[in-house]
């Protein structure tokens, strides 16, 4: 039993669609063509059924995927995260009728399982480990998350995104794992000791007396 | 059958000759006896009855220079006085611990009951004590035979007050306020101890050397902290009060906590180990108070004498050690900031006493030794604390000389960043509506696969174009500041410290927006050559200059990614050979006095 997939699935489709013809970055307007000739009565001009939709209709959902943390972007160029390819496979699945996975327990997704073999290479989820907090100073923060001081605020809130779902997926899995768990303790502490460089990247405001 | 022997106790015959043998153990000088002088008119205060507050228990010396047929003496007065059975009970035994005190349960400074007398008796060819109290006036003291007893005719001599001042010939000297109307009106006596005829002084006295070696003495500066000592020379007020050394500690090491000694402690030698006891149920833990000093004393310095540890006995210095007689010490050019005090009141039980009879050092035993190398122990410690303020306060000098060069690199930058970005990046873009980085400009734009330069961003103050949810604040050039030095523009006027995790050239959130880098100077590299070359070594600045060209580059790639430039690898690779290379030869011919 197919799915009824929202337009906001269907443009991730599209986009993941160029991905597998090995465009790792894929211009605005070829994800425009791409979602017409894929879904063309969803996507065409309002009255004009034989133009394609450029505005909003692809535009919106690209930049929440972003904020996701699914969709990277820069100039008008997006590409897949390895989150936003998990994520198209699962769409892509269930378009086509597919199951849900019903034990999903004991087991992460591959791009969460990337994350993790990420994480456990960072100095500062080591530190952590060993009990030296202290250590850890702002600059890690981006490294956990995998952005940079420069990253633009979408982008940094998409990271955020991926790593909470990649928390969340681990605490769901039931994993006891001790790496696992650390990990997911380090992701606590992160979002704790830096809530108010968090905060000031996310472009929201800094709570009362949060600033340290 | 075993011979049963039961010995008739006798009291000991000691030839006087035993004395000198002591004497000479002590080694006498006037600086290390007179304070033996201070603390027996201190006692004399101490045994007073009703107790006389400290800031009145005066204390004069007196000096008078010898003169044709007329030798050299030194004076010790103080104003309570003793009788002749007090001299008869006290003054005259030798090493009674219990004479100093007069069998009061009060603690006194005196010790053994021997330093006043053997300077008086080894340091001057005659030497007595004049002492007046209820109306009975004495003189007891050394002849020229070393040999002690009554002056004839002065021993409970009746005699009025005046009379008494004048005999002692204190009568016409300047006595501290009141002092003169109590001993006339009854109220109080006196003790001149009088020594004539110095060894090794023969017309005039150096008062003035004198008293600057007594204050600093470990046994008399104690004393001189709380009890007014005015000298005399020839009559004549030289120091109305001897000034204790005011030791100006080091900022941020004023109130270094005492550290308690533990009960017991290892003692190691030849291999053995045992435990040494310093505490138990009679004693109590002692403790360790260390005092930083701003400047270092110094070996040979007017002040050095303070560089050492006193230890503290019941009431008083019982010994005393330079920093550097210390044991097993490490931190030695640390240590020449420290001084302190030590009590341990252990080392006084009567069963393994520690303290020698002149009380300068203790006696020398596993107890001594253990505690000695405690004492460096601690010392260290806080030399170490010392040595990393010094190397704080070096790197603050060499990042102030630093920061002069900076400016020049800050300029320099400045000066031709825009035209290198413009050379090495422009005309490539791919055509993206790219915005400026100003505050409230009208944005740049650049043509797609235009051989023109790109335009940049609006530096007024409106709003920058470009691509972006938020606009920016933006700045023309970026500025470079040095951690722990420059003040933080978005701080409260402090620098901004970093760590050594932090990357050589850092940015925070904020400092993006504004356009400033730091350059992290406590990075291990930057600690390292800053400490062994200095601010002005060329490796230092090929170090600092190099910062500047990481932050260049930064700069371009931000850039290319700003306009759209696609950054394959090999793109990238070539723009920053590029870049490099441009900077290199600007430098070359606009730094090459600072870099070459």
């Amino acid at each position: 039993m197919s799915l009824n997939l929202s337009k906001e699935q269907k443009v991730l489709l599209s986009l993941f669609r160029l991905w597998k013809e090995g465009r790792r970055k894929v211009r605005y307007e070829d994800i425009v063509v791409q979602v017409y000739k894929d879904y063309s009565s969803d996507f065409h001009l309002k009255g004009y059924p034989e133009y394609p939709d450029t505005g909003d209709a692809v535009h919106k959902p690209l930049y929440d995927y972003r904020k996701r943390g699914m969709v990277s972007a820069s100039n008008k160029m997006f590409s897949l995260t390895p989150h936003g390819v998990a994520e198209a496979e699962r769409v892509q699945a269930a378009e086509k009728g597919a199951p849900p996975n019903k034990d999903s327990r004991h087991r992460l997704e591959r791009d969460a399982q990337i994350e993790i073999e990420r994480v456990k290479q960072l100095e500062s989820f080591k530190l952590f480990l060993s009990g030296k907090q202290d250590d850890i100073i702002d600059a890690d923060l981006f490294e956990y998350l995998g952005v940079s001081v420069r990253s633009s605020k979408n982008d940094f809130i998409g990271r955020l995104e991926t790593m909470k779902s990649v928390i969340h997926s681990i605490q769901e899995s039931g994993h006891k794992d001790p790496v696992l768990l650390g990990a997911s303790q380090f992701h606590e502490f992160m979002m704790t000791r830096f809530a108010t460089d968090i905060d000031f990247k996310a472009g929201r405001p800094t709570q009362p007396g949060k600033r340290e | 059958m075993e011979l049963t022997v039961s010995i008739v106790e006798e009291r000991n015959v000691i030839d006087d000759h035993l004395l000198d043998i002591i004497g000479n153990e002590f080694k006498f000088s006037h600086e290390k006896g007179l304070p033996e002088w201070i603390k027996n008119s201190t006692d004399a205060y101490i045994r007073q009855d009703p107790p006389v507050p400290d800031d009145e228990q005066y204390i004069l010396f007196h000096f008078r220079d010898g003169r044709k047929g007329e030798p050299a003496t030194f004076e010790c007065i103080d104003f309570c006085g003793m009788t002749s059975q007090e001299i008869d009970k006290a003054l005259k035994r030798w090493g009674d611990p219990k004479a100093a005190s007069r069998g009061q349960n009060r603690r006194v400074f005196g010790g053994h009951g021997n330093g006043g007398k053997f300077y008086m008796r080894q340091m001057f060819e005659r030497s007595h004590f004049i002492t007046y109290r209820n109306g009975k006036f004495n003189i007891f003291g050394f002849n020229e035979n070393r040999k002690y007893g009554f002056a004839r005719g002065f021993k409970d001599k009746p005699c009025s007050p005046s009379e008494a001042l004048k005999l002692a010939g204190i009568d016409k000297i300047p006595l501290p306020a009141g002092v003169m109307d109590r001993i006339l009106g009854g109220a109080t006596g006196f003790t001149v101890v009088r020594g004539i005829q110095p060894n090794r002084i023969k017309g005039i006295i150096p008062v003035a050397r004198l008293c600057e070696k007594v204050r600093f003495h470990p046994q008399a500066r104690k004393i001189v902290q709380r009890k007014p000592i005015r000298i005399l020379h020839n009559g004549r007020v030289l120091f109305e009060q001897l000034e204790p050394e005011r030791v100006e500690l080091r900022p941020g090491f004023e109130n270094l906590p005492p550290v308690p000694i533990p009960s017991q402690l290892p003692y190691e030698e030849d291999g053995q180990i045992e435990q040494i006891e310093l505490a138990n149920r009679k004693y109590s833990p002692g403790y360790l108070k260390l005092m930083a000093s701003k400047e270092p004393f110094g070996r040979n310095s007017r002040i050095s004498e303070l560089n050492c540890i006193d230890i503290l006995g019941e009431i008083g210095v019982i010994a005393s050690y330079r920093i550097h007689e210390l044991p097993q010490l490490k931190q030695y050019s640390q240590a020449e900031f420290i001084f302190g005090e030590c009590y341990c009141p252990i080392l006084e039980d009567p069963e393994e006493d520690c303290v020698k009879n002149d009380r300068e050092k203790l006696i020398d035993g596993p107890k001594t030794r253990t505690l000695l190398r405690w004492i460096a122990a601690q010392v260290d410690e806080v030399g170490k604390e010392i040595e990393k303020e010094e190397a704080k306060e070096r790197k603050l000098q060499n990042l102030k000389l630093t920061d002069v060069f900076n400016n020049i690199l800050n300029t320099w930058k400045n000066q031709f960043m825009d035209k290198l970005l413009g050379e090495v990046l422009g005309g490539h873009g791919l055509g993206a509506s790219v915005g400026g980085a100003g505050q409230d400009g009208v944005g740049g734009g650049i043509g797609a696969k235009s051989n023109q330069k790109g335009g940049r961003g609006g530096e007024g103050e409106t709003k920058g174009g470009g691509e972006g949810d938020d606009p920016k604040r933006g700045q023309r050039h970026p500025v470079v500041l040095l951690s722990s030095l420059n003040p933080d523009p978005f701080g409260n006027g402090e620098t901004l410290h970093l760590s050594a995790r932090h990357s050589p050239v850092y940015q925070r959130p904020i400092d993006v927006e504004n356009g400033v880098y730091w350059i992290n100077t406590s990075r291990p590299l930057a600690t390292a050559i800053l400490e062994r070359h200095g601010a002005e070594s060329a490796r230092w600045r090929e170090y600092h200059f190099q910062r500047f060209v990481d932050i260049i580059v930064m700069e371009a790639l931000h850039t290319m990614e700003k306009r759209g430039m696609e950054l394959t690898f090999d793109i990238v690779e070539n723009k920053i050979n590029d870049v490099i290379k441009s900077v290199h030869d600007n430098a070359l011919q606009s730094l090459s006095p600072f870099l070459l």
